[in-house]
């Protein structure tokens, strides 16, 4: 399965091209950009006891996890198998599962409890640190 | 202090504790010239990075060679650069002599030089 992935055309080109990976890159931390810098300030402003700002922020995080993951999907075909055994990746993966839980779960709310306020901040710092971490395993 | 100040402090804090391992850049090399020959026993030759595993005097080497673009420009295909092969690599090597890794600007392979930094002196 990952090796019919790592053999197609598609991933032979990211592999072999100069701007097409370079730029899948880019989109990567562009989505992780937007993600974070809707998440966090919608967060603390939660936790300071301020005005809302989930139904202007919400769709920020989701458009941002969106572009981060579809980025993330080719940068993994590339090099698939490298990936799966790379302990922070695992351990990427596990948190990333764990934080869209979380995420799904307090979709509809809107205004998320503090303690779930903590909890997204904590699980998606987590999975950016893990995330970068894999360049250095 | 405010959660937000709080939160930007640590973070703040916690930056340096970061391992600085991304051989981007020639921050993390010696200046002096170095040259390693030896015998090639693994190749990663994809994006991101181009590494070579280098069996050198009983010692194995990481050499970092260029992307697929920068190969290509200096004229280095993938199959001189196959297990196997023999090379000489020059360039500069890591600022800390415990480790084993070198960042090559030129490869010396059959005879023929081949520059993958045409503008590094």
């Amino acid at each position: 399965m990952i090796e019919a992935l790592e053999a197609s055309t598609l991933a032979e080109h990211l592999r072999r091209s100069r701007w097409t990976y370079s730029l899948v890159n880019a989109g990567h931390i562009l989505g992780i950009a937007v993600l974070v810098g809707a998440l966090v300030p919608m967060h603390l402003q939660r936790l300071r006891g301020a005005a809302p700002l989930e139904g202007i922020l919400r769709p920020y995080a989701m458009a941002g996890l969106a572009l981060a993951m579809g980025c993330g999907a080719l940068l993994f075909l590339a090099q698939g198998s490298d990936y799966l055994a790379n302990p922070w990746f695992q351990a990427k993966i596990a948190l990333l599962a764990a934080a869209l839980a979380h995420a799904g779960w307090h979709l509809r709310a809107e205004v998320v409890p503090a303690r779930a306020a903590i909890a997204s901040l904590a699980l998606w710092l987590m999975v950016l640190v893990a995330g970068r971490m894999i360049a250095f395993a | 202090m405010t959660l937000a100040r709080r939160l930007f402090l640590v973070t703040l804090l916690a930056l340096p504790a970061l391992p600085a391992l991304a051989h981007h850049g020639w921050r993390w090399t010696e200046d002096g010239a170095f040259e390693l020959t030896g015998q090639i026993t693994a190749a990663q030759l994809d994006n991101p990075h181009g590494l070579l595993t280098v069996e050198a005097n009983g010692e194995v080497w990481t050499v970092e060679v260029g992307q697929p673009w920068r190969n290509e420009r200096a004229g280095v295909t993938d199959a001189m650069l196959a297990p196997g092969a023999e090379i000489t690599a020059r360039g500069q090597r890591s600022a800390d002599p415990a480790q084993l890794v070198m960042k090559a600007e030129r490869l010396l392979i059959g005879g023929t030089t081949y520059d993958l930094y045409p503008d590094r002196p």
